[in-house]
């Protein structure tokens, strides 16, 4: 069982103190931290604190910080939350990568191959940190590296809704167009989750008549900026912000879809650009929670996999920023419901994206959701 | 939230029981604090559902305009498609599944003499059952629904006037996105003046039949008019030839016979060619000893050859089989065809035959190839393409030196074609030419003895026997026939018509009748037929019955063995024709 140790912290000199008071408290030498940092924080300064105490640090800037366990239910604007562990050494590798020039799918790919050299059975945490990334295209070219089959989850690094610069980050290093990589040993440590959303479609359907990766230039002949902006009746400068809470939903074979939420503007091209592949010639319409129902398909679906996963040492949260803003003050409810059911600590902030897979399916990348990775130590 | 309002109201209404003021009052904080959560979560609700409302009504908005849009799109497509329905030059009307007209356009209302409301919704027979033959129309549309088939149907109609029109009906299943037949598309013309045409058309077809048949008697007629007085000067020369004649007599002598046997060549050249351009020759199938064949024919323009003092070589491939199948007549002309002209163009060195087999094409038994090469006057390059085009001679100077109708090569040329063979000629002018044909011909497998391979000597030693009967309305071919015949020790009778003919069978026996077709009292054809009708009475006689006249066209030909004849001999014929065709018989007996 991995042992773990929490808190929250609000200037540098509160995660230093909270962190020699952690120490001092624990029966345990911790190994890896988990730490959601808003982007006002001294970043550098977090890294050398834990470099200071050789812990390995997995650091994300965030979008509103999570932190629910027995003592507390923190929801954080503009703080920290970490998560103290003693995984085994010998049953994780941390990676960090600059993304460089690389397109997406090449920077996947170059994951996928640090990957299978880590463990013969891998499984994977990943938070990234860029606004350009095209999500999709980079976790098609890590599955096609490591296998369809892999369990990865994640998120996108948010940077409290300025659209700006996001970071992920070590002890050492630190980034703000690239990625973080936790590889567990499959055969030391079992990753599940769960990734739910609920999102539905608004008005007709439209073509995209043209795009590149995910940058969306025209939609229905129409530049894709300005049919945003015409449709919706909102200000150029709305954007991207409004873009998750009113993304689009793309329609996929099989009756299936999945959100693009915008994440930046070309106003100079009048494109919009997204978290994830938005391919031409694909059937996309507006889309919106449909209110606090949402919540309902969360809890039906924590139910079911609490069922099948009730054994789990801690949990991280990926949440989508659009949740936040969608679910407001009740979004603690939603995140309340799964903390309840486990009973282990949950620590997690809100995305601009998010990674993960239901059970049986490859995975993809989302946006909107609620993505849960349930972390165990195989005893 | 109203429970806590009504915690609320309850502790107010309690205030004078409380006890203990400070409990309430962290009682009444608690419920405050609760209120103002609840408060923060209703105002976020509000707020949420405002923007919520706005986008929608924004994209309500827009999405409606954008309905519009598309909606009189559709209303102009709807205009275009109905006017170019109305324009199209044919009635065209959809049925649902239930044979209910659901669409027609103007044309057919026009048609129809019915307005729109009066066909929409109802069936054939509720509109049209003073008109159509409406069962079967029914039972073919109920096909079209139930197996999807398409069916087009010609016939003629009631217009509302009682006016007969033809009309031309195409009906189609209309299928779903999903391929189920939801109804049938039928589309009409009314093809009344395209009939009209057709029955125009066929008139004019049976006014030119008729012309053709005209012209084949008018053919008939005058092969018969030129042949038998042709038919009279050569066979009364040849008489002449049998006499005593001093030199300058049998000099003057050989010029008329030349004369004559040019103007019987001219004549044969100008019938063939005309039955070949009307179709009227059919291929025979005869065994052909191909080496004997040829050599025969050799022998037969070797003089013609010595006259000019030329060379001719005849080469015979060993490889060829002894019996090839063909049709003999027409071997032998082309043949002729392509050695005389040689003959006729060169003035010094040789004619050489050639002939030998070459590699078969598809599905052919045997191949062969005849060349001619001459070292004549040769053909200039520009004058290739149309050597062998009728009436083509090089140029007038050249029908004048060489004479000819220029017919030669062009029947050749067709003869060759009828028998899906190929004609070809490489020259060099004032060196000479290679004309060359290739005939696929069949190979007789069997074995068997040719019918035409004949001892001359034989036959005619057989003839002497025979009891010849001669039916021939001219006195000068009497006598020239009489003559050949008995020349060659034939026992011969004559009769002046058909009727004197079969009173002289009737009364005598005959093993062959020579017999003309164009006769007074009684023609040739009828005389047969009797002949043949009172064998079948008799039983006991047969005599070969052999029509001899000008007339060699096909239909004459087809005619003749119709009534019963055994062979047909056009005339001026040589006895050794006669001796030919009478040993044929004689084996196929």
């Amino acid at each position: 069982m991995i042992s773990t140790y929490t808190f929250v912290a609000q200037t540098i000199n509160e995660l230093k103190s909270e962190l020699a008071k952690a120490l001092e408290s624990i029966d345990f030498e911790p190994t890896l931290a988990f730490s959601f940092v808003s982007v006002h924080l001294p970043l550098t300064k977090i890294m050398d604190v834990f470099k200071h105490q050789g812990i390995l640090l997995f650091g994300t800037t965030s979008g509103g910080e999570i932190l629910f366990d027995k003592q507390q239910d923190k929801l954080l604007d503009n703080g920290a939350v970490f998560l103290l562990t003693d995984i085994n050494s010998d049953a994780f590798k941390l990676h960090f990568f600059n993304r460089d020039n690389a397109d997406s799918n090449t920077f996947g790919k170059l994951l996928g191959h640090r990957v299978k050299e880590s463990f013969s059975d891998p499984s994977i945490i990943l938070t990234t940190s860029g606004l350009s990334l095209d999500g999709q295209a980079m976790v098609e070219g890590m599955l096609d590296i490591v296998g369809l089959d892999v369990s990865l989850f994640g998120g996108m690094a948010a940077d409290d809704g300025k659209f700006s610069q996001t970071f992920v980050f070590t002890e050492t290093n630190i980034s703000d167009n690239g990625a973080l990589v936790l590889v567990f040993d499959n055969s030391k440590i079992e990753l599940t989750g769960l990734a739910t959303s609920g999102w539905v479609s608004l008005g007709s359907d439209f073509v995209v008549s043209r795009s590149a990766g995910n940058i969306v230039y025209e939609i229905n002949g129409q530049p894709a900026l300005d049919m945003y902006i015409d449709y919706l009746s909102v200000a150029e400068d709305d954007l991207p912000g409004i873009g998750l809470e009113y993304p689009f939903m793309l329609k996929q074979d099989g009756n299936t879809s999945v959100i693009r939420s915008v994440m930046q503007v070309d106003a100079d091209n009048r494109a919009l650009i997204f978290a994830g592949s938005v391919p031409e010639g694909s059937i996309i319409s507006f889309s919106s929670s449909p209110g606090f129902e949402i919540m309902e398909n969360t809890r039906n679906k924590i139910i079911d996999f609490h069922a099948k996963h009730s054994k789990v040492d801690l949990m991280l949260l990926f949440s989508c920023v659009a949740r936040h803003l969608a679910l407001g003050p009740l979004i603690s409810t939603e995140i309340k419901l799964a903390s309840i059911k486990w009973k282990v600590p949950l620590l997690g902030f809100f995305t601009f994206g998010e990674y993960g897979s239901n059970d049986g399916q490859s995975c993809h990348f989302y946006n909107q959701t609620f993505t849960l990775a349930l972390i165990r130590e195989k005893s | 939230m109203k429970k806590l309002i009504q915690s609320l109201a309850n502790k107010i209404n309690n205030l004078e029981k409380v006890e203990n003021l400070n409990k309430l009052k962290l009682e009444l904080q608690e419920d405050l604090h609760k209120l103002e959560v609840e408060n923060d979560v209703l105002e976020f609700k509000l707020n949420r559902s405002l923007k919520d409302k706005n986008i929608l009504n924004s994209l309500l908005s827009r999405t409606s305009q954008d309905l519009k849009k598309v909606l009189k799109k559709l209303e102009t497509k709807a205009d275009e498609l109905n006017i170019l329905l109305d324009t199209i030059p044919a009635l065209v009307y959809f049925k649902d599944s239930e044979l209910r007209y659901r669409v027609t356009n103007k044309a057919f209302l026009d048609f129809s003499g019915v307005n729109r409301e009066q066909v929409i919704g109802k069936t054939l027979g509720e509109v049209f059952h003073h008109y159509l033959p409406v069962g079967k129309y029914r039972e073919l549309e109920e096909e079209v629904i139930r197996d999807g088939r398409f069916f087009y149907n010609i016939e003629e109609q009631i217009e509302r006037k009682n006016k007969k029109i033809w009309v031309h009906t195409n009906i189609a299943p209309v299928r779903n996105g999903e391929g189920k037949i939801i109804g049938l598309i039928g589309v009409s013309w009314d093809i009344t003046s395209q009939k009209k045409y057709e029955q125009e058309l066929k008139n004019a077809k049976e006014i030119a039949e008729e012309g053709e048949r005209i012209k084949d008697r008018f053919l008939t007629n005058m092969s018969h008019e030129i042949r038998t007085p042709l038919n009279g000067v050569m066979g009364m020369a040849e008489i002449l030839e049998n006499t005593k004649l001093n030199d300058k007599q049998h000099e003057y002598l050989s010029i008329l016979m030349k004369s004559g046997k040019h103007l019987i060549r001219l004549i044969d050249d100008i019938f063939e060619f005309s039955a070949l351009e009307s179709g009227a020759v059919t291929l025979q199938s005869n065994k052909i000893p191909l080496s004997t064949f040829i050599r025969k024919l050799g022998k037969e323009i070797l003089p013609l050859a010595r006259f000019k003092g030329l060379k001719l070589k005849i080469e015979i491939d060993p490889g060829i089989p002894r019996i090839l199948i063909g049709d003999e007549k027409y071997i032998k002309d082309i043949f002729e065809n392509l050695t005389s002209n040689a003959l006729k163009f060169t003035k010094n060195g040789m004619v050489r035959v050639k002939v030998f087999p070459v590699k078969v094409k598809k599905s052919e038994d045997f191949r062969l190839r005849v060349e001619v090469i001459d070292t004549g006057i040769g053909i200039p390059p520009d004058k290739l393409g149309r050597l062998f085009d009728s009436f083509s001679q090089l140029d007038f100077s050249t029908t004048k030196e060489f004479q000819g109708t220029g017919l030669g090569l062009a029947i050749t040329k067709r003869l060759v074609e009828m028998m899906e063979g190929e004609i070809g000629v490489e020259s060099v002018f004032g060196k000479g030419s290679t004309f060359w044909v290739e005939l696929p011909l069949g190979v007789n497998k069997s074995g068997e003895k040719n019918e035409n391979d004949f001892d001359d000597s034989e036959i005619v030693d057989l003839l002497k026997e025979f009891r010849i009967l001669l039916v021939e309305d001219n006195l000068i071919n009497q006598k020239i026939t009489k003559f050949n015949l008995e020349k060659n020790g034939c026992k011969v009778d004559v009769a002046n018509h058909g009727k004197e003919g079969l009173e002289k069978y009737m009364q005598k026996p005959y093993d062959l009748i020579l017999m003309d077709i164009q006769m007074p009292v009684m023609d040739g054809f009828e005389a047969t037929r009797q002949i043949r009708k009172f064998e079948k009475e008799r039983k006991d006689r047969h005599a070969f019955i052999v029509a001899l006249t000008a007339n060699a066209l096909e239909p004459e030909k087809k005619k003749s063995k119709e009534v019963g004849m055994d062979g047909f001999l056009g005339k001026p014929f040589k006895p050794i024709e006669l001796f030919q065709l009478l040993h044929t018989l004689i084996i196929h007996q």
